[in-house]
């Protein structure tokens, strides 16, 4: 399966650019297997992980929570409004 | 009792409200951007927003504070893009039939949305080497 991140802020920044692709070979996937490949394939994002979290076609996702390739998935680092 | 979000380009102009005539306070939050940032002088923010889920998730927030404290309004408005010194980004304004739950419902939501709503700044530097870090004149 390939799922396409959108990237914002400083995740964005760190990478250079704003969206990003990740593959995953398992058949189900869901927002705790997305971190995990996330981390592998993109190591310059795992400092800033902990502070991040995963969303779901524009709604935080919980770890169990199933993902499709027709997802909208989005990594919404520390966010800094007001 | 309503909710209103919006998010604009540039600086919040405040608008002449009317009031629900059953408040008894409306307590106003204005998020102004400051001359400084990390003891370096800038021009202005730059707001980065995730528009539908940014959207989303105000309505959400003031949704939440609606039904917590049993408010008669809540209106929001928040910057996107370029945002000068000294000028709004962030506008909340709160109605609730008594002062203690308008306040309490405003501290709440500041801080959840600081939480939850993606949203990102960025500061536009100045070039000044006399305010940078370190540097006294």
């Amino acid at each position: 399966m390939t799922i396409t991140m959108k990237l914002f802020g400083p995740a964005a920044q760190r990478i250079g650019r704003s969206e990003i692709i990740i593959h995953i070979s398992a058949k189900t996937v869901n927002c705790r297997t997305l971190r995990l490949a996330m981390g592998q394939q993109y190591p310059q994002l795992a400092e800033l992980m902990p502070s991040g979290r995963l969303a779901v076609n524009c709604a935080y996702g919980a770890d169990d929570l199933p993902i499709s390739e027709h997802d909208e998935v989005a990594w919404i680092q520390a966010v800094s409004g007001g | 009792m309503s909710v209103s979000v919006h998010i604009h380009d540039g600086p919040i102009v405040p608008p002449n409200e009317p009031r629900c005539q059953c408040a008894g306070a409306v307590v106003v939050f204005e998020g102004i951007v400051r001359e400084m940032e990390s003891g370096r002088r800038i021009s202005g923010l730059h707001y980065q927003t995730y528009d539908p889920m940014a959207h989303r998730e105000l309505q959400r927030l003031a949704q939440e504070i609606m039904k917590q404290f049993e408010l008669l309004d809540v209106t929001v408005a928040h910057s996107r893009g370029f945002v000068a010194v000294g000028r709004c980004s962030l506008r909340v304004a709160i109605a609730a039939m008594h002062r203690k739950p308008a306040l309490a419902a405003m501290d709440g939501f500041i801080d959840a949305l600081k939480r939850d709503v993606p949203i990102w700044k960025n500061p536009v530097w100045i070039a000044d080497p006399a305010s940078a870090p370190g540097v006294q004149s």
